[in-house]
């Protein structure tokens, strides 16, 4: 594709995003300790998804992509930042005009056990949403050839702008013509029009002489055969249903209104493989049908893979790499992407696929680090330049004693070491030669019994110290020796504070940047895109070959 | 070879673990349901053997019988679960005399010939005691003996010495010159607690079913030590730091200190492999352990098994719905169906070549086998539950290759092809080289022998 055709394509694209997110911020103030850190769930997202796509949002759990999804539909309150729908920011609304959006963005929830009210029956489930929204509402149209102004009576209301009428009532000479949405379970016959007309208006009587209950059981009928049940299901009670059909009623009470926009959280990841089968066609099948536009979040990567358009790879509330399905799956940019890919189990066994295991777990959404919200576990974190050449398991033990005196500090903040401290009873660093100790020498292995006194009791800590340092290189050497003996004097954060300021980079220092990463606009949240650096990819793939 | 498995296992040793025609029902108000309905297998020394299935296919209530942790309603009904340890062995026998049996001393008061045609005599078919398609006519006790078609330990294996009165019933230890066995199925609950410590070791998908809230993991791991290794105070402490260590928990100086909430989803995970490292197992038995763990976490566990495994000369059985976990931790998969065991291969040729309908199905309704279609290939209706003796195919109901035969003849566990050795599967269309007429009429046969084998199990 040309340079212009793509960006004509690109504009199409923006011009028919149902959906906008801008710098959109979720924070909780979970209360409890006195001048605790809000959770950062979503700490400020950028992306959009066209009429009629699928995006797909990835991460683990902790991520922040469920609450991306429950903000999108407005079960949650954005801290900041906003959310366009056809252009307008929802995020504002409020009473009825909240309650109105709502009909257009549905939810369905990961787990349809505990999404069902397992007192209503199947069909009153998938009824209530049309009972709380007092469907239908009728909203009428009137089609004057003159153009005269109209005004209603009777049942329903005049259609807005941006609605879609389900009565239509066309003017022209003697009796009106109705005419009944073909997806409304009733027939043209079910109404009854009169108008009035006069010089430049028209007043027009419409009543429905269906009854809304009944209009209600059939579109429920209606329903229940859309997701693949069946009519005799309405009266059955959900703990009577599999997994997949459960599912299939949470997809029917999302539908009931005629949704736009549709979020899915994780609606297949309770399900067996062979269900999930059934369930992802249904939903492929609905999207065509209905013209739905979706958010998938999903941690099944296999599964995004075969539904999404597009994904967002998400890490600790930040959108790391977004773009194109195929082409991310198969040419990941961004470290984070290419580590989660690299950690799918490949259900072809001979695959010789080389492994990046990740240390530790991710950081709590409470205090993020501040730079690249990835630097404390990526695998190709860019170094400082002067250390460059410091031997990889070295380099590996300073990374990991940081690690430590972050995660010690953390909890040093909660209340049980507060309440130690205040008693008096130690807490703290008494252990620090055994630290350095564990993070410099080789791993220890599982294999059998050492015996427990290995000698090592015998030396002083400052013998200790010096033999578990002895392969470190001076120049950091000097640094390590310095925050031990901070610590020893009981000023951790001081030793923390040292150890960040001389072994830092711009990973952990600077938050990166959204660079584009390919010719479609996928793009990766990385410094490593920045020209001074290496990509993330050639250093992968010098990690691998050296083990 | 799977991506971790490197470890070369002997296959002319005899298992560690034999599983035979191990039943375990659930008896309720309506029915009975056939959870485990007679299922067979081996996990040899070092070896991983992968349980894959759907729920409802009882995967983990075989884990759960293995164990002895079936629970009322639920039995284990029919079948037994050899543990072949010489220590565990040794032990057992040492504090349950009265239930061990001692195959040495039987062979010197009794005589096998003669047993046999006291067997013949209380009606026992000739079939069921040897094996194999066998006429009353012509069979000779001595010569079956001579050839060591029949043996003691044949005899005492299948319950005869028991039917012949000359073994309790309630034995469940069995010492013999090559060290002998521990049949799980008839240990007492006391006896299980022991054996859960030290010999087998579980691991399941919640850790927190594992560890106590309301004490340490530190403390935890120093009673486990205490209990399999006598070590105590500092010694054990130390140990306890040292185990934290190699399943690599970082900081594991503080962590030794800390409680169970203290730890995330993986580092729990951890500590309770841990614990289980602590008893110095011989077989682990890990039931969707990395089901509740995000894929980066899941790597790391499945590679610290691995890890542990080399070391250790461990034997895993992995029991997940997980495909593509089963195919990176197994050397050997069982793919199990309502209650059945349905195929049994070696990895690489499960996943190249799977042979039964079912597991064909299974593979192919997986995201991403066929990244050129559009829609997803499905398996036709739902998994049955089987509350009815199969005298049919449990899954004929959703095979699309089914033919008549199939809702009237059981599908037996047979080689697919006949120059196949390890690779089995039970449906009628296999050995593949037999017209229909033969297999149908194989399985048949097969069936009614083990039917007679069984007999007892099944009113
Ligand atoms: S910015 Fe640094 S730490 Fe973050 S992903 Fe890129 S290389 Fe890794
Ligand atoms: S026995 Fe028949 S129904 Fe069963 S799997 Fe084989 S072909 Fe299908």
């Amino acid at each position: 594709m040309s340079e212009e055709l793509l960006t004509e394509a690109q504009q199409t694209a923006a011009a028919e995003a149902l959906v906008e997110v801008n710098g959109l911020k979720t924070y909780y103030d979970t209360g409890g300790l006195l001048g605790s850190q809000p959770v950062k769930a979503v700490d400020g997202v950028d992306f959009s998804i066209g009429r009629g796509e699928t995006l797909g949002l990835v991460g683990e759990s902790g991520c922040g992509k469920t609450t991306l999804g429950r903000t999108l539909v407005q079960l949650e309150t954005a801290t900041d930042g906003e959310v366009l729908f056809d252009g307008r920011d929802v995020t504002t609304l409020s009473g009825d005009e909240l309650k109105k959006w709502r009909r257009d963005a549905q939810i369905v929830f990961q787990d349809p056990e505990s999404s069902l009210n397992s007192r209503m029956t199947v069909g009153e489930i998938i009824r209530e949403p049309l009972d709380v929204h007092g469907w239908p509402n009728f909203s009428v149209a009137v089609a004057d050839p003159q153009g005269r102004s109209a005004s209603l009576s009777g049942d329903g209301t005049l259609t807005r702008a941006d609605e879609q009428a389900d009565i239509t009532v066309s003017i022209g000479g003697g009796s009106p013509t109705v005419d009944v949405r073909d997806t409304l379970p009733m027939d043209d016959s079910d109404v009854d029009a009169s108008i009035t007309e006069r010089e430049s208006s028209v007043a027009v009587s419409v009543s429905v002489t269906t009854a809304k209950s009944r209009l209600r059981r059939a579109r429920v009928r209606e329903l229940l055969e859309t997701v693949g049940l069946r009519e005799e299901h309405y009266y059955r009670y959900p703990h009577q249903f599999s997994g997949g059909q459960r599912q299939r009623v949470g997809i029917a009470r999302a539908l009931a209104l005629e949704p736009e926009f549709v979020v899915l959280d994780e609606p297949v990841s309770a399900l067996d493989v062979s269900v999930q089968a059934k369930v992802l066609n249904l939903l492929d099948d609905l999207q065509d049908r209905f013209g739905l536009t979706y958010l998938f979040i999903a941690h099944d990567l296999s599964v995004v893979r075969h539904i999404c358009d597009r994904v967002a790879v998400m890490y600790l509330g930040h959108i790391m790499e977004i773009g194109e399905t195929e082409e991310l799956f198969r040419n990941p940019k961004n470290p984070y992407t290419y580590s989660l890919l690299s950690a799918i189990p490949d259900t072809d066994p001979s695959a010789t696929r080389e492994r990046v295991t990740l240390r530790g777990t991710p950081p709590s959404p409470r205090d993020p680090p501040s730079g690249c919200p990835f630097s404390t576990r990526c695998p190709v974190k860019i170094r400082p330049a002067e250390f460059e050449d410091v031997d990889e398991d070295i380099w590996e033990g300073i990374e990991l004693l940081r690690e430590i005196l972050r995660e010690r500090e953390q909890r040093d903040r909660g209340l049980r070491e507060r309440a130690k401290q205040l008693l008096g009873l130690e807490t703290g660093f008494d252990d620090i030669h055994d630290v350095v100790e564990e993070v410099f020498t080789s791993e220890p292995t599982a294999g059998e019994n050492q015996p427990a006194d290995d000698g090592s009791e015998e030396m002083d800590d400052e013998q200790r110290l010096a033999a578990a340092l002895s392969e470190v290189p001076p120049g950091v050497r000097t640094h390590v020796e310095t925050a031990v003996e901070l610590i020893e004097e009981d000023k951790e954060p001081q030793a923390h504070r040292l150890l960040t300021e001389e072994f830092e980079s711009v990973c952990g220092k600077e938050p990166p940047e959204h660079h584009p990463v390919s010719e479609t606009g996928r793009t990766s949240y990385c410094h490593r895109h920045r020209p001074e650096y290496d990509e993330p990819e050639p250093v992968f793939e010098h990690l691998l070959d050296q083990d | 070879m799977s991506m971790y498995s490197t470890a070369l296992i002997d296959r002319s040793e005899p298992p560690l673990l034999t599983v035979e025609n191990l039943q375990t029902s659930f008896f309720t108000d309506k029915e009975t349901i056939r959870a485990v309905d007679a299922i067979s297998f081996d996990v040899h020394r070092g070896e991983t053997v992968g349980i894959v299935g759907e729920s409802g296919s009882g995967k983990s209530v075989t884990a759960r019988s293995i164990m002895g942790l079936i629970d009322s309603p639920g039995r284990v009904v029919g079948g037994s679960v050899r543990f072949r340890d010489g220590d565990t062995v040794e032990r057992l026998a040492e504090q349950y005399p009265d239930r061990t049996i001692d195959i040495e001393a039987l062979r010197t008061e009794h005589d096998v010939a003669d047993c046999i045609e006291r067997l013949l005599d209380q009606g026992v078919s000739p079939a069921r005691l040897t094996g194999r398609e066998e006429s009353r006519a012509g069979i000779d006790p001595v010569e079956l003996v001579r050839e060591d078609v029949v043996t003691m330990r044949s005899l005492v294996e299948d319950g005869f010495t028991d039917q012949l009165g000359i073994t309790e019933e309630d034995a469940f230890v069995v010492r013999d010159t090559d060290g002998g066995y521990v049949d799980t199925t008839r240990a007492s609950e006391d006896a299980f607690r022991k054996l859960r410590g030290q010999g087998i070791a579980m691991i399941f998908q919640d850790p927190l079913t594992s560890l106590n809230p309301v004490y340490t993991v530190g403390n935890q791991i120093k009673e486990a030590i205490r209990l399999h290794q006598g070590l105590r105070g500092n010694a054990a402490h130390e140990e306890a730091i040292r185990l934290l260590e190699a399943v690599s928990i970082p900081d594991a100086h503080r962590r030794v200190g800390e409680y169970p909430h203290e730890f995330s989803g993986g580092m729990r995970q951890r500590a309770v492999i841990a614990m289980a490292l602590a008893c110095k197992p011989e077989l682990l038995i890990c039931d969707e352990p990395t089901t509740a763990l995000d894929v980066t976490i899941q790597a790391q566990i499945l590679e610290l098994l691995t890890e542990i495994q080399a070391e250790r000369d461990l034997s895993i059985v992995f029991i997940t719905h997980d495909m593509g976990v089963i195919a990176e931790i197994s050397d050997q998969v069982n793919v199990m169906y309502a209650g059945e065991l349905v195929e049994k291969a070696p990895v690489d040729e499960l996943f190249d070549a799977p042979k039964h309908p079912y597991t064909q199905g299974l593979l192919e309704s997986i995201p991403g086998r066929h990244p050129e279609d559009d829609r997803l290939r499905t398996i036709e209706g739902d998994v049955p539950t089987p509350n009815e003796q199969p005298t049919f195919c449990r899954f004929a109901p959703r095979c699309p290759e089914a033919f008549d035969a199939c809702e009237a003849v059981h599908p037996e566990n047979v080689d697919v092809s006949e120059d196949a050795q390890t690779h089995t599967a039970a449906c009628l269309l296999y050995p593949e080289e037999l017209s229909t007429a033969d297999t149908v009429d194989r399985h048949r046969s097969l069936g009614e022998t083990r039917d007679a084998d069984r007999g007892d199990h099944d009113e």
